[in-house]
């Protein structure tokens, strides 16, 4: 009887577990797999320039058209140098939508990033329609 | 005993399965499949509104958070209706989420000046747009762009969905505003065919509950000694005699000996200043802006009062002389009341209460 209403309680707790930890891990996430990644960062608006950071103007292709809006946030992912998962991508810094110049090209502009930003890099769109 | 123990575990374990199952429910359900059944067109609807928000307002450098005020759709009466409602808080509570919009509370004074300027010209044109940005609320809490709307029923079930976007950041000249040259936008979304009773639901006038208790805010405006140059005697208050024509050639101060010299009370109850730093977080911005548009210096009440009778007894103890004033008043069923005075002088240079009384119905805080 006892270990009946335990089971039952643990079952609980895991189901109020498994839904909060899939709402969390939802947008937040530090690595992302390559297949997550929706865009690649074609080019610099400023010509000439190879490292990026923040202040700095890219352009987006995206590779499946999106609903976006002017001011969406995107995140920066490069390929990630630890781990035996080559497909693994970390994030390096955060931009905001300035432009969207058709559904899978935009320009943007780089908020903030912690390793220098380059032409190749992936970017994810937390919040649109994959 | 241990029959009563066990059954007492059981209710334990039966609450935590429960709690643990609401909060599946509540963990797995999107706030769009939570918000109404007719998720879809409001996303369509949210989708569209904010993306031309964003292209009209948003701007990185300038404005990298376009602040909005979102009002309910009416319908063609200019009647809030159960849709129209359902669809705009669906907007504030989608728009909220995003990190380029703020939208106001449906309780800020913003929203409740804006209405008031609605009501003189629903469309915001002319020299209205003008008068709107001048206001001291609207310096206080700018608003980038006002999203109104208005829905109309179809003759083959569907409603007629009418967004129009207002952009306010901008100031408009005087000859704009007289050539209507007011870059409005306007959306118009048909939503799917609806039945019969989700026409007749979706349509329901909707009636602002009504509450038994009225609300009652006394203010008073009695200067603090020592504002005027004299010296400042703890929280002593002065009251002022107000400039009488030419034979004043300056206004002339009495003072209260105490705090205790000047006693309230609201029919059998003494009453004391509310000192702001005991205000309620909640109603610091509704206390502030009152005091300001009353030009009042001090809160004394601010609760729910029955209908009926009441009265306000002012004693003032002036040089060793008492002296007490009643004013009466009626309290409506839900209503707003504003309770201010001041202390003045009358003809024969005593001290006299002046009282202005302001009933506001429609329980709406004053636009200031």
């Amino acid at each position: 009887m006892k270990t009946r209403w335990m089971v039952l309680f643990l079952l609980s707790w895991g189901m109020n577990l498994v839904c909060f930890s899939s709402l969390m891990s939802q947008e937040k996430k530090e690595f992302r797999e390559a297949t997550e990644l929706q865009g690649t960062i074609v080019s610099a608006v400023q010509q000439g320039k190879l490292a990026l950071s923040s202040g700095d103007k890219i352009s987006v292709l995206l590779e499946k058209s999106q609903t976006m809006k002017i001011g969406d946030p995107f995140e920066l992912y490069q390929e990630s140098l630890i781990g035996p998962n080559a497909s693994l991508y970390q994030k390096i810094g955060e931009a905001t939508i300035l432009q969207i110049i058709n559904d899978r090209l935009v320009f943007g502009i780089i908020d903030s990033s912690v390793n220098e930003v380059a032409v190749g890099d992936k970017v994810y769109l937390p919040g649109t329609n994959r | 005993m241990k029959r009563v123990t066990r059954s007492a575990k059981a209710t334990v374990l039966s609450a935590a399965f429960f709690l643990g199952a609401l909060g599946l429910g509540w963990g797995c359900l999107s706030p769009a499949e939570a918000a109404s059944p007719e998720s879809a067109f409001f996303q369509d609807v949210f989708q569209k509104v904010s993306k031309q928000a964003a292209d009209l307002g948003f701007d990185y450098y300038r404005r990298p958070v376009v602040r909005m005020v979102i009002f309910d759709f009416q319908d063609a009466t200019g009647k809030e209706i159960r849709f129209g409602r359902a669809l705009a808080g669906f907007l504030r509570l989608k728009g909220g989420q995003e990190r380029q919009f703020f939208i106001y509370g449906g309780e800020d004074p913003i929203g409740i000046t804006i209405q008031s300027y609605l009501q003189k010209d629903p469309q915001v044109k002319t020299g209205l747009q003008r008068a709107l940005q001048d206001s001291p609320a609207f310096s206080r809490s700018p608003v980038d762009i006002l999203i109104t709307g208005h829905i109309l029923k179809e003759e083959d079930s569907r409603l007629t969905v009418r967004v129009n976007l207002i952009p306010l950041f901008k100031r408009v000249s005087a000859v704009e505003g007289e050539l209507n040259r007011l870059n409005h936008t306007s959306l118009t979304f048909l939503s799917p065919q609806l039945t019969a009773e989700e026409m007749q639901q979706a349509l329901t006038v909707l009636e602002k509950p009504k509450r038994k208790l009225s609300r009652l805010i006394i203010l008073s405006h009695l200067e603090p000694a020592g504002s005027k140059g004299r010296e400042m005697e703890g929280n002593f208050l002065t009251g002022s005699f107000p400039e009488k024509g030419k034979d004043f050639s300056q206004k002339e101060f009495w003072k209260l000996h105490s705090v205790n010299d000047l006693a309230l009370w609201l029919d059998e109850k003494e009453i004391k200043i509310l000192k702001a730093e005991d205000w309620e977080d909640s109603r610091k911005r509704l206390y502030h802006d009152v005091l300001s548009g009353f030009k009042a210096g001090q809160i004394w009440f601010d609760k729910d009062l029955a209908p009926g009778d009441h009265s306000l007894v002012v004693s003032l103890s002036l040089n060793g002389l008492y002296k007490t004033f009643t004013r009466s008043f009626q309290v409506r069923e839900d209503t707003t009341y504003y309770l201010y005075f001041s202390l003045t002088t009358n003809e024969r240079k005593e001290a006299a209460l002046q009282v202005r009384y302001i009933a506001d119905a429609s329980n709406t805080l004053l636009p200031f």
